[in-house]
């Protein structure tokens, strides 16, 4: 059994899975209360906080809730009240909790989540992709995704930085079984460093009978003049200031990246992890745990004699379009390994991309390749070999961008 | 908490004239003797009904004392997560 | 001038008279008190007062005389329909018309 007193004044190294790293990083944030519906492979997080608070390790409420909805509900008015809150789940509780992931946003409060990535079905499937998230790209919330263990438990503290700051929930993303269920090596920072990071969370909504305040009532489509006659927004008004929130968010996230590497050693200013892109003319482009696949592809690649870089998304929402563009505009060629499909279109980050690459003067071809569905392993090998196939294509004129390849066995 | 009766409620309004709600309604003259009987010592959570539209369209509400509105499920989720809160 | 300086950055609303805006203007008949039946006028004594106690627009004042609000009265009736001494009568619209 691993141990888990994070008592400690100093910050030290333990071997942890994905979810154990997740529980972590959220009681080292003090998290106030907890509501998590279990559901695989999420589950040893709702176990792990729930032996913390049972242990006194963190002086939370564990709120037992009967559906994954309930969960971010309870989560949403607990944050209302100024708690700081969790939840973790993953696809089908996710997709359960759809419509509170919006109400979430819409009422700009500061939860946190973490989404084990796992393929939606029909069919069932337990193993990982990445659709799940992606597919709840357009609610509201910050999306950052996780390459390893480490980045998973500094990822949900700095959620509570940015989205304490910002007034915008946090999507904490990690790879299912691949990160959270394998064991690495993670260092564990110390409460005193974790409590001088995160000041306390300050609501910006108020239940006081003092002052009574009735929130999210119906909104009508036009600006509308409130008792003391100032005029206030229409719907549309309110959600263009979560949009503004959001692009804007891009400085806050950079700034408690770099804040964190100051006070831990381990830097996040960029949204963006670049792998030997200075110079290259091929970019493999990928988003949580095939950073490492990846990596190992582009060294074999420039071992090759080919000029191969590796650009990861570390934040998706908001979506880094320009520094992507600047990243990419150079290169030949960019390959976008996608762990997930906008069906009737291609994968979801590849379609990105081509759009922040639009009107940047870049002569990149584009390839996408849709890998790792339903756990579907993805070796270095497939990508080198994926990067090898559409550069042949390319040279030969013959690429074509208009499908996304898929690496399976149809 | 000790019994209120039709005499001895409180004269203190916790409704405000002005709703959008059918005239005669009997939720807007129902819940107008419950915020009296609990004399504005009340935190509410109101699912999409009549009660969302007694409380108004946004910026304004005729309601004096706090409330949340919450999509269909989770209006019973308020509480969880108020409480320890 | 745009909204942004209403500082609100969620559908946060305040309490206000008239939400719905005058909404006696959705009456067809309004409530009229007849003093001399009207037990709290006519004993000058805070008694029945059971009209304002069932208004659901909380617009009749639990005063001597009482007093109905008309910007906001719906002409539901449950006041005339309470009243012990029938005191109030609902009286057409088009009666008040100049």
């Amino acid at each position: 059994m691993t141990e888990t007193n994070t008592a400690g004044r100093e910050p030290h190294d333990q071997m942890l899975d994905g979810n154990r790293a997740a529980a972590i990083g959220a009681k080292l944030c003090r998290v106030q209360v907890v509501a998590a519906y279990p559901i695989t492979p999420q589950t040893p997080v709702t176990e792990a906080l729930s032996e913390f608070v049972e242990r006194r390790e963190l002086p939370a409420q564990y709120i037992t809730v009967e559906s994954e909805h309930s969960a971010l509900a309870v989560c949403s008015s607990a944050s209302l009240v100024g708690a700081r809150t969790f939840t973790a789940t993953s696809s089908h509780g996710l997709a359960y909790m759809h419509e509170m992931l919006h109400w979430v946003a819409g009422t700009r409060l500061p939860v946190v989540l973490a989404c084990v990535n796992r393929a939606i079905g029909a069919p069932w499937n337990v193993l990982n992709d990445q659709q799940d998230s992606i597919s709840q790209r357009d609610t509201g919330w910050i999306q950052i995704y996780a390459r390893n263990n480490q980045e998973i438990l500094d990822s949900v503290i700095q959620a509570y930085k940015i989205a304490e700051k910002t007034y915008l929930p946090v999507m904490v993303c990690y790879d299912g079984y691949i990160l959270s269920h394998t064991e690495m090596p993670v260092e564990v920072p110390s409460q005193d460093a974790v409590d001088r990071y995160l000041p306390p969370y300050r609501p910006h909504t108020v239940l006081d009978p003092g002052n009574p305040k009735n929130y999210n009532l119906v909104t009508l489509a036009n600006p509308r003049a409130n008792a003391e006659g100032v005029l206030c927004h229409g719907y549309m008004e309110i959600r263009y200031l979560l949009q503004e929130a959001l692009q804007k968010s891009r400085e806050t996230i950079s700034a408690a990246g770099q804040e964190f590497g100051e006070l831990f050693g381990r830097g996040y200013a960029k949204l963006l992890w670049e792998h030997r892109m200075q110079d290259a003319e091929i970019a493999i482009v990928t988003m949580g745990s095939l950073a490492l696949e990846a990596v190992v592809a582009a060294d074999a690649l420039r071992k090759q004699g080919a000029k191969a870089g590796v650009l990861g998304l570390r934040v998706f929402r908001p979506f880094p379009g320009r520094d992507i563009a600047e990243a990419l505009r150079r290169c030949r060629l960019v390959v976008v390994f996608d762990k997930n499909v906008s069906y009737g279109n291609e994968g979801a980050t590849c379609n990105e991309i081509k759009a922040a690459l639009y009107g940047s003067g870049t002569s990149a071809a584009v390839s996408n390749f849709i890998v790792g569905l339903g756990g579907r392993d993805v070796k270095a090998r497939d990508l080198a070999d994926a990067v090898k196939g559409a550069l042949s294509s390319l040279e030969r004129g013959a690429l074509s961008n208009e499908c996304a390849q898929w690496i399976c066995e149809i | 908490m000790s019994q209120v009766n039709a005499v001895s409620l409180t004269e203190k309004e916790y409704l405000l004239p002005g709703n959008r709600l059918c005239p005669g309604c009997a939720l807007s003259l129902a819940y107008r003797h419950i915020l009296k009987a609990l004399d504005g010592r009340a935190i509410i959570t109101v699912p999409a009904s009549c009660l969302t539209v007694l409380h108004g369209m946004y910026p304004v509400t005729s309601v004096t004392v706090p409330c949340v509105n919450t999509p269909f499920a989770s209006v019973q989720h308020q509480l969880p997560g108020w409480w320890p809160a | 001038m745009g909204t942004r300086d209403c500082g609100h950055i969620c559908g946060e609303s305040s309490p206000g008279i008239g939400e719905g805006g005058k909404t006696g203007e959705w009456r067809n008949s309004r409530p009229v008190i007849d003093e001399d039946k009207c037990t709290p006028a006519r004993k000058n004594k805070p008694t029945c007062f059971l009209c304002w106690l069932f208004c659901p627009e909380v617009t009749i004042s639990k005063t001597i005389p009482l007093r109905i609000d008309l910007e906001y009265c719906k002409g539901c009736g449950i006041c005339a329909e309470v009243c012990p001494t029938r005191a109030i009568a609902m009286v057409d619209e088009e009666k008040f018309l100049c």
